[in-house]
């Protein structure tokens, strides 16, 4: 399985220097790229900038909960993480918990 | 909430024998259920704790990356830095296995496949340290990333657990073990008024029976 990287370009550069090669930045679209990633079968690991992540939203959500794979994971981009934005796990941990669980 | 009774019982001993035995797998379950519940909230714990540290450890380090990468962009020019990303060979592929945790499958990203450590592929003549550096910072953020996916997938197949369980649990404790025992007692006291009834009726006969001789 190979692991993919939907990002922005700054962020596109440092992980292609890490030796990622799938790397998709969307221009225009974001939806367009994302079914296009969707079809794809054989990415294991997708990072996926915050950012990007938000505008996706709901498609992002529904997919998460129906697939197993790829594995999903929310990254900061250049400027640091967004500030309100709630990542998925957090959402998932709240909602089996009860609680937030958070340690300081 | 009125206790109700399960529906279709008649009250007669045989019923209230499967409904003791009915009762009795209930509780057992439910307390089955509970310390399964118990043991996965606890793990859970467990993995959330590591997620919450490595995902910070991975901001600090992002910021520090992209300090270096911005550095190099104002040395080389930013066309250069892509271009010398594009240089860089590919990381290899990942495999996925399956751990169980009682009886929650839970993916494991096997890394072996992986390249364990990075080398430079573009010219050092017309680059810069900086750009090492971001490299390296870039790579090892991947690593941390890879564990980091590993721990979210396990969350959530954890957190699904979680839920049915803690589901099946609450409708055994406030459905069907008070339903059950409702329907004991709605037996058991139709049984003692048709006792009660009988012996009147038979102490009524014997009444009778004497006044007649």
């Amino acid at each position: 399985m190979k692991i993919a990287v939907l990002c922005d370009n700054d962020t596109a550069v440092g992980f292609r220097l890490a030796g990622i090669q799938d790397v998709f930045i969307p221009d225009g679209s974001k939806k367009e790229i994302w079914n296009k990633i969707c079809e794809r079968d054989d990415i294991g690991i997708l990072f996926i900038t915050e950012k990007i992540a938000e505008a996706l939203g709901k498609y992002l959500k529904d997919y998460r909960v129906s697939h197993d794979t790829p594995i999903i994971v929310e990254i900061p981009n250049k400027k640091g993480r967004l500030k309100d934005h709630v990542d998925f796990i957090s959402q998932l941990i709240k909602k089996a918990v009860g609680v937030e669980v958070e340690k300081r | 909430m009125a206790e109700q009774i399960i529906e279709g019982v008649s009250p007669t001993r045989m019923d209230l024998l499967d409904i003791r035995k009915k009762l009795i797998l209930a509780k057992k379950g439910h307390k089955l259920l509970e310390e399964k519940r118990d043991a996965l909230v606890e793990r859970f714990f467990d993995i959330i704790d590591k997620k919450n540290q490595l995902s910070k450890d991975i901001g600090e380090e992002f910021k520090e990356a992209f300090l270096s990468l911005i550095q190099a962009q104002m040395i080389l020019g930013e066309s250069k830095v892509e271009e010398s990303s594009f240089l860089t060979e590919s990381i290899g592929e990942i495999l996925f296995e399956e751990d169980n945790i009682m009886g929650v499958k839970i993916p494991n990203i096997n890394t072996q496949n992986l390249k364990t450590e990075i080398k430079p592929s573009y010219g050092f003549f017309e680059t810069c340290s900086k750009l090492d550096d971001a490299q390296v910072s870039f790579y090892n953020i991947l690593m941390k990333l890879i564990q980091l996916a590993d721990l979210e997938a396990g969350i959530k197949s954890l957190a699904v657990e979680i839920e049915k369980t803690k589901r099946r649990v609450n409708v055994l404790e406030n459905v069907l073990i008070p339903k059950l025992v409702a329907t004991r007692k709605y037996i058991e006291m139709q049984l003692e008024e048709r006792e009660r009834e009988d012996f009147l009726r038979r102490k009524r006969i014997k009444a009778i029976l004497e006044s007649k001789k």
